[in-house]
């Protein structure tokens, strides 16, 4: 028996067994930290630093210094951050790869903190399109604009309108007057009505006078039938020059008002454009308040879904898996208690959370987290809570509601640029709102109250000047935020009763300045149309008589044309005559 | 590289037991195609090291079958996936799930386990075949490559004194 062993070999064995234990308790940190370093980024899909790590075996736990991980979407910040943070971790089931953590507590955390470089990114995230507040403002255009430069335009007609209307009416003028030409003379009109009366007054009884009756009113008609046709030459002409003249006068009125209404547009504010005025001032500021409110998903949620994600990932061949045979269900990642003390504007809070993990149906319970602070003074109420469950198909719902009351804002800043600076003096704020999440779906809405409010505007040019003086005449107003699209990149929407506040204000300080720049553009568009207005106008009317009384000659020849020699002595003979008298001028 | 194959060469015709050698080839086996640092290796290495296994072989098997084994990484894979998932082998598996030394062994990694079991099942049929090769070696196979003509020529080489020295050392220290 003492022959088969090998004693110095089992000495050796042991020391061997010392060597290891020594190597790791000298390096089991670092190779932890390490190997926790790799696994966070791969979780947060952004490079994470670790300091320091320090293994606690009874209880066991794993203490960690100065931890960073990297906004993926906002590489030179932080999403997380903490100085130092503490998990109690079950010993058994962490060798079976799972993680259980009784008890975890950070400190000295810090959310959207600037790092001292930017981290690495696994897969980048598209970048959201950032619009600078001095070209957001230059939408609204509040800096009203001059009558000499609106009156050069491009957007006024009136004057090229009536360039062109002019060169038309000279041609057209010379067009009429030529065919007025055609018109036959006064002293011709006597001459037909001599020589019809002469007929009708030579009373012809024999056949020799009727003959010569019946020729002579033959030639009448010939000569007649000639004037017709001057007449309807003219009439050909004059109709479409008086129709046209009259469409180019219209037109030009047309213009000339439609033009004075832009103006009057251009210079008066429309509130509706300004809906977006309370998203410009207060959008910075309520993005990041918003992303306060939704705090404690922003920590979980990614975390979680890409943790799910990597364990949902087929193994690889090489690499094998772990098959749970956990009789109790129990998660792979379950962190019971956390408790998160950070700091935010000055205030400290405290984030609790119970029961994280992804797979709250394995202990039937959803991940809860409450906010409370310490140190607010002031603040009459204030309440935050909130609770995350996934279920086995992988779908989110949550809910969270908050309600504050008697913050009290103290030089809060709006927009920082050197051309417009606008901040909140001083104002008591109210807050009040709620959101659900639906199969990762969010929905929520959270209003917030401003009362006394009091603000400070200062910069350069006319647009603070007018924003100073709009701003000081409000004192309350209401901001209701709507949250919508994935829990994991939330949009916000913004509305406010203080853009109708503002544009009103607005109006009223600029009407006086409108109505002078109105008044001149006004003047200078009626100098343009007075010139051919003053000559078109009453030209129209004698070209419109002109045409009616050619229009009568017409129909008189026409008459004229068709009567026969009996007619004209019997009983039709005063009757035509009273009318040619009558078309002929009643003379 | 020479002196490593002197050393096997003269071990293989010396006078250490059969078992001794075939023992090394075997354990040597299951360290190197199952993952290194796990439980069961620690007693390998014990057993190894405490009882007269001869370590030469021992080494050159580990070497050999290590090299094997990412290789083989999806075929242990397969088969501990086909173990772990068993529906006859289930409570089995969860009553060795509540056992903490269980836990240590990482019973339930699929390519752990497989490989855990393709070794089990090599262990005795690779033994009973290096034993049997190792004794006829010596009879028979020794005995004629001593007489063919490339040994000749071999015996006039380096490799040669070296195996020389080696068995003179050898010598020297047995008396």
């Amino acid at each position: 028996m003492m022959r088969i062993i090998r004693w110095p070999g089992v000495v050796g064995f042991f020391v061997l067994v010392v060597v290891v234990i020594v190597f790791f308790a000298l390096f089991l940190d670092n190779l932890v930290r390490a190997g926790l370093s790799s696994a966070l980024t791969r979780t947060n899909r952004a490079e994470v630093n670790i300091e320091q790590v320090e293994l606690r075996w009874s209880p066991f736990a794993v203490d960690i210094k100065n931890l960073q991980m990297t906004n993926p979407e906002k590489p030179t910040h932080n999403r997380f951050a903490a100085n130092s943070l503490r998990a109690e971790v079950r010993f058994w089931e962490l060798l079976i790869g799972k993680i259980h953590v009784e008890e975890l507590t950070a400190t000295g955390v810090q959310i959207d903190h600037e790092r001292a470089q930017p981290g690495k990114v696994l897969a980048a995230a598209e970048p959201r399109e950032k619009i600078a507040v001095r070209d957001r403002l230059a939408e609204f255009n509040i800096e009203l604009p001059t009558a000499k430069s609106f009156l050069e335009g491009a957007n006024i007609a009136t004057p090229a309108l009536v360039k062109e209307a002019e060169e038309k009416f000279n041609q057209r003028e010379q067009l009429f007057s030529e065919a007025r030409k055609n018109l036959p003379k006064q002293e011709a009109l006597d001459n037909y009505q001599a020589r019809i009366e002469a007929i009708i007054d030579s009373k012809p009884r024999t056949p020799r006078d009727l003959l010569a009756a019946r020729e002579e009113l033959n030639n009448i008609k010939q000569e007649l039938r000639a004037e017709k046709e001057r007449v309807d030459a003219f009439l050909a002409v004059s109709e479409s020059i008086v129709k046209d003249t009259k469409q180019d006068i219209d037109e030009v009125k047309a213009t000339y008002q439609a033009d004075l209404d832009r103006a009057r547009a251009l210079f008066s504010f429309d509130t509706e454009s300004l809906t977006e005025l309370s998203g410009i001032m207060f959008g910075a500021q309520v993005e990041q308040w918003a992303g306060y409110a939704l705090m404690a998903f922003d920590l979980i949620a990614p975390l979680l879904e890409n943790a799910k994600e990597n364990e949902a990932t087929t193994p690889s061949r090489w690499q094998g898996r772990y098959v749970d045979f956990d009789t109790h269900s129990s998660p792979t990642l379950w962190v019971k208690q956390a408790q998160l003390s950070m700091q935010l504007e000055e205030l400290e809070f405290g984030l609790a959370m119970q029961n994280i993990t992804w797979q709250h149906e394995r202990i039937n319970t959803p991940t809860e987290f409450q906010l409370t602070t310490n140190n607010a003074p002031g603040w009459e109420q204030f309440n935050f809570n909130g609770d995350l469950f996934i279920n086995n198909l992988g779908q989110v719902r949550g809910k969270q509601q908050w309600q504050l009351a008697g913050v009290q804002l103290h030089d809060l800043e709006l927009i920082g640029s050197s051309s417009l600076s606008t901040a909140i003096t001083t104002a008591l704020l109210n807050s009040v709102g709620s959101l659900v999440i639906n199969n990762g779906d969010i929905t929520g809405q959270g209003d917030l109250h401003f009362t006394d409010t009091d603000f400070s505007v200062t910069g350069e040019g006319r647009v603070p000047q007018y924003f100073g003086q709009a701003l000081s005449r409000v004192n309350t107003f209401e901001l209701n935020l709507g949250l919508s699209g994935r829990f994991s990149s939330p949009k916000f929407q913004l509305r406010s009763d203080l853009d109708q506040q503002l544009g009103t204000q607005l109006n009223a300080i600029l009407s006086t300045e409108v109505e002078s720049r109105l008044a001149e553009v006004r003047t200078s568009l009626t100098s343009d149309s007075n010139g051919f207005m003053s000559k078109a106008e009453p030209w129209l009317v004698q070209a419109e008589a002109l045409h009616g009384q050619g229009k009568s000659l017409e129909e008189g020849f026409a008459e004229l044309l068709k009567a026969e020699v009996d007619n004209l002595i019997e009983s039709e003979s005063e009757r035509l005559l009273d009318r040619l008298k009558k078309k002929l001028g009643n003379n | 590289m020479l002196a490593t194959l002197a050393k096997l060469l003269k071990v293989l015709n010396s006078e250490t037991s059969p078992w001794s050698l075939a023992w090394g080839i075997s354990l040597g086996m299951v360290l190197g195609l199952t993952p290194l640092f796990s439980l069961h290796n620690l007693l390998v290495l014990f057993a190894v090291l405490a009882l007269r296994i001869n370590l030469s072989f021992f080494l050159i098997s580990f070497t050999v079958c290590s090299g094997l084994a990412y290789l083989l990484d999806p075929a242990f894979n397969y088969a501990g996936e086909l173990l772990l998932t068993s529906p006859k082998l289930l409570t089995t598996w969860q009553a060795l799930y509540d056992l903490p030394l269980a836990r240590l062994a990482q019973f339930n990694h699929t390519i752990t386990l497989g490989s855990v079991a393709v070794a089990l099942v090599l262990l005795f049929p690779v033994l009973v075949m290096a034993h049997f090769i190792i004794i006829n070696y010596r009879t028979r196979i020794q005995i004629r490559i001593s007489r063919l003509p490339i040994v000749n020529i071999i015996k006039g080489t380096k490799f040669w004194s070296l195996y020389q020295k080696a068995s003179q050392v050898k010598k020297g220290l047995s008396s």
